[in-house]
């Protein structure tokens, strides 16, 4: 069998820098263009054996530390991976800077990615050769790709304020490109255009702590401030699952308010009609003839139903049991007035009431009547029925059943607002000085 | 396969084709390179030592595409004005050849493809023509995304065609919305289509790569 | 269920609701008086009612 030779591997080495001697680490196998001496950093170009100058950096106190030490190595997605390359961009958006971090990692196998860093969020970069699908690429469309709909989230001038260690392709502290990001939590599309080419790449959320662990760094990662445009959701897509939860016991309850409806004896015990005048005389109040409540306690519902006529009385109630000579004792106010005027009829009160007494035990009962009224005369119907529904209950527990995923929603709808206020598109608008308003 | 074997004409030492089809290969102990004219070889020229390559696959190296597997024979070196790249010869068991490209660590497997249209000049292609090819059975639209000039910095193993000298070639970048991709390559008169798609190194299920130290 | 701290918080409240409806509850009750004379029966205008102030009854004869 014909043998091969391998062609030698450009190994981890270091050269010295052009400008200032000191030591220059490649880390990269032959693969970067430029690389940044750690000492003067001076941008050197590393596409030549021999290093040579590319641009010099001026104030020292630009220097940033990166989170993530060059040379460091960490198992995430799959992989295992080294940072190589480290560089600050930043945008200005309305007289305010916005820097990010960038971290280039490399695995001489599964090849480039990067990590994202802003105010404690961190995204896992991953370049995509496909062009994903836009009726406009450089502009404010959403973009389809694999399956996921990416909404525009911002776009702008990314200027690269700082870089360190070693790039695939040619780097410069002052270049800038077109960046477009579009979002579907936990993703983010983005776009970058130079010249007249356009680089994709898609990133996924990753919480600090994860890249601590990763990359085995001391201590633990900085708070993340804020919503990050790709961060996902806590309450996520869940919210649909709350609501349909709450339709769930809804359907429940309802079942058991139905349940109740048909299953309650609602048993007339006493039904009489009685006349009233405030000129009669005598004694205005009596009492009713006997009846029994059977069974197991129960609501007992009383309902006076009156000829009531732009007049009010009020009746005063006893509800005593014979035997044990416990009553209970309450009271209703019936009015009811109606006309006419500009606006056409109006009325207002009822000629009926209902009053529903509680939990009442088995026993011979019988009700004590007193009416009162300023002048007028009616005729009324008493009707007393028992183990009758109550409904207000099963109103309570809807209410109470509503609260959570209400507050959910809210809850939910005020994280996207807090994400989408950073955007280009912020649905509410905060209008600066500028004239009446 | 047929593995017949010849003498290097330059150094004598035995040379032999795993491949049947292999139309070039370059001798590993002068490299020479050597077009095969039925068994005889003719030696049209030396090619230089090979660069310090990061690339993990080597000749030998074999993977799986599509439920195939298939092993490196073969090796093009490409360089252009910001880098380079390999495309590695790939035959798989049943005799048919792909090309594996090697990018930056950025993996795609392609083969030659029948247009099925004209395909137009070197001189007519331009960024943001589109193009619509049948992949895999669906018709897909096809953008130009970068025109790419290069020329070869050398090669290794038996390749199915003779390649040697070439420069200053014309490359025309197809990208779709999703993984397939395509190459016009205008390096001989006659433009040729390449389709295939981008894989993950997972994908592949590569064996026999190199090792890097430091890494397993 | 993704969601077990809501579906703890609605059986309670269906249960309760089921035993508040059981029991015959109601959300407000009236006063109760106890030792209601039974000459009240036939004396209806001797009642007193007393607004949960006295918890017996404190009316005349």
């Amino acid at each position: 069998m014909t043998p091969h030779v391998e062609p030698p591997v450009a190994k981890p080495h270091a050269l010295a820098c052009p400008n200032c001697g000191g030591p220059v680490e490649r880390r990269g196998f032959g693969y970067s263009m430029t690389v940044v001496c750690p000492g003067c950093l001076t941008v050197l170009d590393a596409s030549t054996p021999l290093l040579q100058v590319l641009q010099k950096i001026e104030a020292e106190q630009s220097r940033r530390t990166p989170m993530i030490p060059l040379g460091s190595r960490g198992n995430m997605s799959g992989g295992t991976w080294e940072a190589i390359g480290f560089q600050t961009r930043a945008v200005v958006e309305d007289g305010e800077t916005f820097e990010w971090e960038e971290y280039l990692l490399f695995n001489p196998y599964k090849g480039f990615r990067y990590l994202t860093q802003y105010d404690g969020h961190w995204n896992f970069v991953t370049p995509l050769e496909a062009m994903p699908q836009s009726p406009n690429q450089r502009g404010l469309f959403p973009v389809f790709y694999d399956g996921l709909v990416y909404k525009h989230f911002s776009g702008g001038q990314a200027t690269t304020t700082f870089v360190l260690g070693e790039f695939p392709w040619r780097v410069r502290v002052g270049e800038q490109v077109v960046a477009h990001d579009y979002v579907n939590p936990p993703w983010v599309l983005s776009s970058e255009i130079t010249k007249d080419e356009i680089a994709w790449s898609r990133g996924e959320y990753v919480p600090g702590s994860a890249i601590w662990k990763a990359f085995q760094l001391p201590g633990s990662a900085p708070a993340a401030r804020g919503v990050y445009l790709n961060q996902p959701s806590p309450m996520g897509h869940k919210v649909g699952g709350m609501w349909a939860n709450f339709a769930l016991m809804l359907a429940l309850l309802l079942g058991l308010a139905i349940a109740f409806a048909i299953f309650s004896r609602k048993e007339t015990v006493f039904r009489s009609s009685y006349a009233f005048s405030s000129s009669q005389q005598g004694e205005p109040s009596f009492v009713t003839g006997d009846f029994d409540l059977t069974g197991r306690p129960a609501s007992l519902e009383v309902a006076v139903n009156t000829s009531l006529d732009n007049n009010w009385t009020y009746f005063n109630f006893a509800l005593v049991n014979e035997d044990t000579g416990q009553a209970y004792d309450f009271g209703r106010e019936v009015s009811y007035y109606h006309g006419a005027d500009s606006d056409g009829s109006w009325d207002e009160g009822s000629r009926d009431s209902s009053v529903l007494i509680p939990a009442v035990a088995p026993g011979k009962y019988y009700l004590r009547v007193e009416p009162e009224m300023d002048s007028g005369a009616l005729t009324y119907d008493l009707t007393l029925r028992h183990d009758v529904p109550n409904y207000t209950w099963f109103w309570l527990a809807a209410g109470l059943l509503l609260i959570p995923p209400v507050l959910y929603t809210i809850r939910a709808r005020s994280f996207e607002t807090q994400r989408w206020m950073n955007s280009d598109h912020p649905p509410i608008r905060v209008s600066s000085n500028d004239g009446d308003d | 396969m047929s593995q017949p074997v010849a003498n290097c004409p330059s150094c004598g030492a035995p040379v032999q084709f795993r491949w049947s089809s292999a139309v070039q290969t370059v001798c590993p102990f002068c490299r020479s390179i050597l077009v095969r004219d039925d068994l005889d070889l003719k030696n049209v020229g030396k090619v230089a030592d090979l660069p310090p390559d990061p690339s993990p696959i080597s000749l030998l190296t074999e993977g799986t595409y599509r439920g195939k597997s298939f092993q490196v024979l073969g090796r093009i070196v490409y360089a252009w004005e910001d880098g380079g790249w390999n495309e590695w010869h790939i035959v798989f068991s049943d005799g048919s050849s792909g090309w594996l490209s090697d990018a930056q660590l950025q993996y795609a497997v392609s083969f030659v493809a029948n247009p099925g249209t004209a395909l137009p000049a070197a001189a007519e292609v331009s960024s943001g023509g589109h193009f619509t090819f049948n992949w895999t059975g669906n018709q897909t639209d096809y953008e130009v995304a970068t025109i790419t000039r290069a020329s070869y910095k050398g090669v290794e193993g038996e390749l199915p065609f003779p390649f040697y000298g070439k420069s200053n070639m014309l490359f025309a970048d197809l990208k779709t919305a999703g993984r397939a991709f395509g190459t016009l390559d205008y390096s001989d008169p006659a433009p040729l289509l390449f389709l295939g798609e981008w894989v993950e190194f997972e994908e592949l299920q590569l064996k026999n790569l190199r090792q890097f130290e430091g890494w397993s | 269920m993704r969601f077990p701290g809501y579906l703890i918080y609605s059986m309670l409240l269906l249960t309760g609701t089921t035993w508040a409806e059981f029991r015959g509850w109601t959300l407000d009750r009236p006063n109760q008086v106890n030792n209601v004379p039974k000459t009240v029966r036939d004396n209806p205008g001797a009642y007193r009612a007393v607004y949960g102030f006295y918890p017996r009854y404190v009316g005349g004869k």
